[in-house]
């Protein structure tokens, strides 16, 4: 589905991809994790072409990133980590909005948008203006305003990060591999919850420095980190390096 | 959650952030210079009226009491308003969050933060006076009436004039036009007693004519509410004393022309506050509200929005609407109502720029086209700031890098399945639909003007096709600043303004060769060389524009993206 060859970006001095390569498979559940300043955004945002790589090329399902974008940006959904919804809409309005640039016939629109709102908890939001919300509501509109549109590529930056409240969270878990499982549907996401990529995804990349460091199944990782550490925490401290215990050890001890 | 920014921010802090290329901050700069001439054109006719008005209170004592009472609160309240005003949108905006977290009380933060916004108040009050200074002193000699009035009317316009953006940063829209309204009440007010006070409304406004040539400038600088005062001034100083009553009809219906729009525009894409504040919208629709039942999240529409929104439902499509939507950055039918009221201004602007242009050519000593095309010129530049990038295109937005810092908007429209072509062809109908009704609703009042047959076809034509002209090349041009380069710059918001600069100037220049061929003067012989060197000054202004914003990225390699961070 998505093939990243070589991709390298940078910005004036700093190197923020350095030879990038990866495939995503159809129908696959992929998350990318790393420290802060990784690249993780970078590189999501390769794929999503808001950036364009010094080197190397970005294919999505055959078609070249760079020059058949608007055909991508048809069956692709977006989620940035930094999202933006117009105060002055409602979140349904909102919704509706994205549900109609992407093309949905009015009742399928209106199903999902109610079935979304339901399940996140913002009906009873769901006609106020969003400039009155919570961050966590506000989060959650933008997070319905990607899965709204039916797409059958989602890439998502952050989608668990901090702010939407449990039931949101559980809520997304399920949804995400159940996305996978009912259709001919790919998600690519970025996370820092090594627990959740663990639990989650088929395949996971390691980036670090602008570099992958490790790609594959948990199994694969395990190899690639030459360790034989039972999870992906363990496994992400040997492939980068750094014994968290020992730093946090001497930080506590040097207060 | 971040505050959609404001065109007050837009223009004066965003532009100055530390991050921003140099460059970029002294056209910043430009612009703001631009509107503080604003500022010290308007009040220098005002200062004069009210100085002259007042040497006809025939006690000195209650003169000097007057004076004396006047000048005081004017100067306090202004000062304490400015420095308020300030403050407020400065926590608002940006400082709140930051000072919040750091070590100090209440009280320490409101201090530090009106200390700060204080000063620069204070000063901005004094150049204005100085100006009004020289303007009483060469134009009447040294007249302590003349120069305290001055000097009054400099606070109180200067007050008025940078509360009102304050305003509109602070609350909504109908804040913004109930200051409008009041604004011009109270100009009405003081010009009746002006004329009360003088020997006869010639001898005002025959004396106040320099005053007059020098404010209209800066008037037309402007897109807030003194625009409609000046208008009222304009209008009787071109029209002359016999011409009055109409100067009063046309502004006043002019203004309520655009109060109506901007009504329509601001009951449809609110909901709550519509009922609360717009009760009237609901006598308008007969007092029926009536919420579709497949719409419920659209407002309670008032009659004449609803009439706009069904217009716009048969010109465009579900799809189509939802693209317009994510251009104009509001529910669609408030979005392009909102526009509708923007264009309006902007057709006050250009019958402004074609009523001043004669009198302030003659008082510079250049021909009448060439004064009309570099106010236009300059004034457009200037709307850009305020008008262009607040409440234009959202990836124009981000390149300005006008959201807040630490927390910057991804620009939804990159990442959305919409053609250049699409996005550009719902754009230009759109406003295309919104300049005709516009016009429509403009020309009768254009049409009343007490002028020969030739000029109002110019100034009806001047009301459609300057604006209209702009939203057809505009979208070309935004093609060219945001397709082709969609990697947005520090520099990009004003190569985008530079491209919204030529789309408008070059109708504008257009319009001065239109009038021109109809000048009453009789001077179109003399003229055709100016209008030249003014379409060459707008292909000058924007190439330039460009080749800086191509010099800072070629050089510096300096692109949004390391901004944005990873």
């Amino acid at each position: 589905m998505i093939g990243v060859e070589h991709v390298s970006k940078g910005f004036g001095d700093t190197v923020a991809l350095d030879d990038v390569s990866l495939t995503v498979k159809r129908g696959e559940l992929f998350g990318v994790v790393g420290p802060n300043g990784a690249g993780k955004t970078t590189l999501l945002r390769c794929l999503v072409g808001l950036l364009q790589p010094r080197a190397g090329s970005v294919r999505i399902d055959g078609l070249d990133r760079r020059t058949q974008d608007l055909k991508i940006k048809r069956f692709s959904a977006f989620l940035p980590s930094n999202p933006h919804v117009y105060p002055n809409f409602t979140a349904r309005r909102w919704l509706r909005m994205m549900a109609d640039i992407y093309g949905l016939p009015e009742e399928t629109r209106d199903q999902r948008v109610d079935r979304l709102l339901r399940m996140f908890d913002l009906a009873e939001v769901a006609d106020k203006r969003v400039a009155f919300y919570s961050t966590g509501q506000y989060q959650k509109t933008t997070l319905c305003g990607v899965l709204v549109t039916g797409v059958r590529l989602y890439i998502l930056d952050e989608p668990f990060s901090g702010n939407i409240d449990p039931s949101a969270y559980a809520v997304l878990k399920e949804v995400l591999p159940g996305l996978v499982r009912e259709g001919d549907v790919t998600i690519v996401f970025a996370t820092q919850i090594l627990e959740l990529a663990e639990q989650l995804c088929h395949r996971i990349a390691i980036v670090n420095h602008g570099k992958r460091i490790g790609v594959g199944t948990l199994e694969d990782l395990r190899r690639q980190a030459d360790a034989s550490a039972p999870s992906l925490s363990e496994i992400y401290a040997n492939l980068v390096g750094r014994d968290f215990t020992e730093v946090a050890r001497e930080f506590v001890e040097g207060s | 959650m971040d505050r959609a920014p404001t065109s007050f921010s837009t223009l004066f802090i965003y532009p100055f952030e530390r991050d921003q290329h140099w460059v970029v901050r002294i056209l910043a700069g430009l612009g703001c210079l631009a509107f503080v001439a604003y500022v010290l054109g308007l009040p220098a006719s005002m200062g004069a009226a009210f100085g002259e008005g007042l040497r006809h209170v025939q006690s000195p004592a209650a003169q000097q009491r007057l004076l004396a009472v006047a000048c005081g609160v004017v100067w306090l309240g202004g000062f304490l308003v400015l420095s308020v005003g300030y403050a407020l949108v400065l926590f608002k905006d940006r400082a709140l969050p930051q000072l919040w977290t750091m070590p100090l009380s209440d009280r320490q933060v409101y201090v530090r933060q009106l200390r700060a916004v204080a000063t620069p108040a204070l000063l901005s009050l004094a150049p204005t006076a100085a100006l009004h200074i020289a303007f009483v002193v060469g134009y009447a000699g040294w007249d302590p009436h003349l120069l305290a009035g001055a000097l009054l009317l400099t606070a109180l316009q200067g007050m008025l004039n940078l509360l009102v953006p304050v305003a509109i940063s602070l609350f909504a829209l109908p804040v913004y036009f109930r200051l409008s309204l009041a604004l011009l009440m109270a100009t009405g007010a003081f010009f009746m007693w002006l004329l009360h006070y003088t020997s006869s409304p010639a001898e005002a406004l025959t004396r106040f004519d320099a005053y007059l040539n020098a404010a209209g400038v800066g008037e037309l600088l402007s897109a807030f509410p003194g625009t409609w005062t000046g208008h009222l001034f304009y209008t009787a100083f071109v029209a002359q004393e016999h011409w009055l009553p109409w100067a009063v009809a046309i502004t006043l219906g002019s203004l309520a022309l655009a109060a109506l729009v901007a009504f329509l525009g601001q009951a449809a894409y609110t909901k709550d506050r519509v009922l609360a504040q717009f009760e009237g919208a609901v006598v308008l629709s007969g007092g029926r509200r009536t919420t579709p039942p497949d719409q419920s999240d659209m407002p309670v529409l008032p009659l004449g929005a609803s009439l706009v929104d069904r217009l716009y439902e048969r010109l465009l499509n579900r799809r189509e609407r939802a693209i317009a939507s994510l251009l104009f950055r509001r529910d669609f039918t408030g979005g392009i109502a909102r526009r509708l009221r923007n264009v309006s201004l902007l057709a006050a602007t250009t019958w402004g720029v074609v009523l001043m242009a004669p009198r302030v050519s003659l008082l510079l000593g250049m021909p009448p086209a060439l004064g009309s095309g570099i106010v236009a010129i300059f004034a457009f530049y200037v709307y850009l700031g305020a008008w262009g990038l607040w409440l234009g295109d959202p990836r124009a937005r981000t390149a300005s890098g006008s959201s807040a810092r630490g927390s910057r908007q991804e620009p939804l429209i990159e990442v959305v399945p919409v053609s250049p072509k699409e996005y550009h062809w719902v754009y230009v109908r759109a406003c295309a639909f919104a300049i005709v009704l516009t016009g429509l609703l403009f020309l009768p009042a254009v049409m009343s003007l007490p002028v020969p047959p030739s000029f109002h076809l110019a100034l009806a034509l001047g009301s459609f096709v300057a604006p209209l002209g702009a939203a057809v090349v505009l979208p070309v041009l935004r093609s060219l600043a945001c397709m082709r380069h969609p990697h947005r710059s520090p520099g990009g918001a004003f190569r985008v303004c530079a491209y919204w600069a030529v789309g408008l100037a070059a109708p504008q220049a257009g319009l001065g060769g239109l009038i021109v061929a109809v000048d009453p003067v009789g001077r179109r012989g003399d003229l055709v060389l100016p209008v030249v060197l003014l379409a060459a000054f707008a292909v000058v202004c924007t190439v330039v524009l460009y080749a800086l914003w191509r010099i800072i990225v070629a050089r510096h390699n300096y692109d949004v993206e390391c901004e944005m961070g990873r």
